[in-house]
């Protein structure tokens, strides 16, 4: 290469395939190439560079970085597509040959033909894949009609529809976009650039490496990114539209109007990150309201089948699962249903009143595959006031239960020994309660079936602010001749996994047992069966199993929430 | 279809085998090479549009022809020499060819070219690893123009540069490329 200019058979090479060689430099050019094959080489090596380029990246989603998957030999399998800029031309090239291919009865495999570069993986482009997947409750069935056991990833190609029942579904768009689409959900896939959300809570992080930004049409209008994360939830004639970072153009469907009065919407409207769009259509008009933007509303793209989902997943199946209190989905009635049974919650307020504020219920769960709820207990008379849950219907505790809950406990502005917070509870009477779990003000856990004896203390006193998963076995033993409850409990500090599931207590005894009755979810009851103590903090997932699982069933459940692998 | 009957069906001869099995060779052979096709077609006329044209009447003009082929021979080669004439035909036609090259400059390249596009799956595993290495906003750049297949006008104006420094920009990044390519494929050897 001693001889060879290649600075200047480059710089004649880059003219070149931008389309601007001068004459005198196209002299130039073909002087260097007849002197010797190895400015040749170098001339075509930029060529082939140019050409490289334009073949991996036009318009083709990559995997990683700015690549895509080396290419498999085609297959007879492998069907079409036509990459964009060929569109218009391979009606007549690929016409003249699949037409003289049917006249010899061959047309079945034509698509076979020209397997142009965005086929060589055989079938359409893929532009989508779903990455992970979980359940929101036991009616959770569908992932595009697919069954259950659908294997991930799955890959998405244009035309792909999601439809998804009581479950989630994160996927990745291209290598720059990571979308979470919250069921009940119908999503379309009309592109790489291009969704369509009919229906449901779609959260969307695009990269700072995706140049053109996404769009996603709606029934009332299309929402496109210009660099961000947001939020989509829509339903019947109602549209929201929530930014997390970033900016976010939003252009209303053709000919909506605002209501109240004759103007046209106004053809697009941006918004910032922290804010938030709401409409409602109701009849021809169409009612916009602005506000803040709130993050607990959606799940986070970023967040992955992360332990909380996990341990969801982990559950569901389960015979012995009775109940699950997940506080997932859009609405209050969604949120406040039991995923696995039929006790269905309601809010109460404590009989001291409802306090300054109602239960918080978009709050961020334990991880970002979660939300939670917080219901609200007064600054003063905490123990009276405040607003909570109870089912509607009777919870009858048969023999044995396990309770399984990833709590946070917030400690009260003034806590006090006497500040009593239930997370789950029953009453009977004025001495038969059954608080399956209880905290003083300073986070102090304990149990207790008799009101008229003292707790059983569990050994933990809850750090406030922090999450836990706290798992209390609870079995009917008589014991000297008197029935009472024997627990064994388990807990683990979530803001620390590395120290594992902690067995703290075993085998000991209190006197009393669950009575049957109205379960109180946040909340516990008063002597004369008034709602009261309301739990301080914020409830994530609340599960009963009718029997007593065992510490190793109790520890897999664990090991999927912290994404471990379930020991033997 | 196999590497495995690829080849006897290769040695049992394109001409001898019925429609079916001739047309689905036909299919394999050349949905195998339209990368390195395109490539090769490509280093001759500079611009891609131009080599899609003509990718596409090479692959007519292949299947009309592939009676002719050689069982056994290199397809590549065969396609290349085929894509050569389309190469010409375009190159006659006013004002076509973007280099403006001439014909004698042409088949000096050719016989280069259908070398260099042999080495084509070795530059571009190199070329791979040698994307990840691009910096911002060079990697903007690059993908703009080929990603999005913009031309350079148009990367000025959504990078708000001048045409002249994008131009410069994207020359730097291949030649960078070009570099890193040259190194991955020296340590592979």
């Amino acid at each position: 290469m001693a001889n060879v200019d290649q600075e200047r058979i480059w710089e004649l090479a880059e003219r070149a395939c931008e389309g601007s060689l001068t004459a005198d430099e196209r002299s130039v050019l073909e002087g260097l190439l007849a002197s010797c094959p190895e400015a040749r080489r170098t001339f075509l090596h930029y060529l082939h560079l140019h050409g490289e380029l334009y073949w991996q990246l036009g318009g083709v989603p990559s995997k990683a970085g700015l690549t895509r998957d080396a290419s498999p030999r085609p297959t007879k399998e492998s069907v079409a597509p036509i990459p964009h800029k060929f569109r218009s031309r391979l009606p007549l090239v690929a016409g003249v040959v699949t037409v003289g291919l049917i006249l010899i009865g061959l047309g079945g495999w034509a698509t076979n033909l020209f397997p142009w570069r965005k086929s060589e993986d055989g079938g359409p482009a893929v532009i989508a894949r779903v990455l992970d997947r979980w359940q929101l409750s036991a009616q959770a069935d569908s992932l595009a009609g697919s069954q259950r056991t659908v294997e991930l990833p799955v890959d998405l190609r244009p035309g792909s529809v999601l439809r998804l029942s009581e479950e989630v579904v994160r996927f990745s768009l291209g290598s720059a976009v990571t979308g979470v689409l919250e069921g009940p959900a119908v999503l379309a896939l009309e592109g790489a650039d291009h969704l369509r959300l009919d229906r449901g809570v779609l959260t969307v992080a695009v990269g700072e490496d995706k140049v053109a930004g996404i769009r996603i049409g709606t029934p009332l209008g299309e929402v496109a990114d210009l660099g961000t994360r947001f939020g989509v939830w829509t339903e019947g004639s109602a549209l929201e539209v929530h930014v997390f970072d970033g900016l976010v153009r939003f252009r209303p469907r053709e000919g909506l109007h605002l209501g109240g009065g004759h103007d046209i919407f106004p053809r697009e409207r941006r918004i910032a990150a922290g804010e938030a769009l709401r409409l409602v259509k109701l009849g021809a008009k169409v009612s916009l309201e602005g506000g803040k933007a709130q993050p607990g509303r959606f799940l986070h793209p970023n967040g992955g089948a992360a332990g909380v989902a996990r341990w969801r997943q982990a559950i569901l199946p389960e015979p012995s699962l009775a109940h699950l209190w997940s506080f997932e989905g859009w609405d209050r009635r969604v949120k406040l249903r039991d995923a696995r049974g039929p006790l269905h919650l309601s809010e109460v307020v404590m009989f001291g009143g409802g306090g300054e504020s109602g239960p918080d219920y978009f709050l961020q769960g334990a991880d970002p595959s979660s939300r939670a709820v917080m219901v609200s207990r007064g600054n003063e008379f905490g123990n009276s006031r405040g607003v909570a849950f109870q089912t509607g219907e009777v919870f009858s505790p048969g023999e044995a239960l396990t309770l399984e809950a990833i709590v946070r406990f917030d400690r009260p502005s003034s806590p006090s020994l006497e500040d009593l917070c239930v997370l789950i509870g029953t009453r009977q009477d004025a001495r038969r309660c059954g608080f399956l779990l209880l905290a003083d003000g300073f986070g102090q856990l304990g149990v207790t079936f008799d009101a008229d004896l003292p707790w059983l203390e569990l050994p933990l006193r809850m750090i406030s602010g922090q999450w836990y998963f706290l798992a209390v076995v609870y079995r009917l033993e008589v014991r000297n001749g008197q029935a009472g409850t024997r627990v064994d409990a388990y807990c683990a500090s979530l803001g620390d996994v590395s120290s594992g599931l902690t067995s703290i207590v075993k085998s000991a005894w209190t006197p009393g047992w669950i009575p049957a009755g109205h379960l109180g979810v946040g909340k516990g009851f008063e002597k004369n069966g008034a709602h009261a103590y309301p739990w301080a903090g914020a409830m994530d997932e609340i599960a009963i199993f009718h029997q007593a699982l065992s510490e190793a069933e109790i520890a897999r459940h664990f090991s999927a929430l912290v994404g471990q692998v379930a020991g033997p | 279809m196999t590497e495995e009957s690829l080849r006897s069906a290769d040695s049992a001869g394109g001409r001898d085998l019925d429609i079916s099995a001739r047309a689905e060779l036909f299919a394999t052979l050349v949905g195998g090479s339209q990368r390195k096709l395109f490539l090769y077609i490509l280093s001759l006329v500079a611009n891609p549009a131009d080599a899609e044209d003509i990718l596409q009447e090479t692959n007519l003009i292949l299947w009309r022809k592939f009676e002719e082929f050689r069982p056994g021979s290199d397809f590549l080669s065969w396609a290349c020499k085929i894509a050569y004439y389309e190469v010409l035909k375009h190159r006659a036609r006013p004002g076509k060819l973007q280099t403006g090259l001439s014909e004698s400059t042409l088949d000096l390249l050719a016989e280069e070219a259908r070398q260099v596009v042999q080495e084509a799956d070795l530059r571009r595993e190199a070329l791979a690893k040698c994307l990840g290495q691009l910096r911002e906003p060079i990697r903007r750049m690059v993908q703009l123009r080929y990603q999005l297949q913009v031309d350079v006008r148009q990367v000025a104006e959504i990078v708000g540069k001048s045409v002249e420094a994008v131009r410069r920009a994207l020359h730097r990044a291949r030649v960078a490329l070009l570099r890193c390519i040259e190194r991955e494929l020296g340590r592979t050897s």
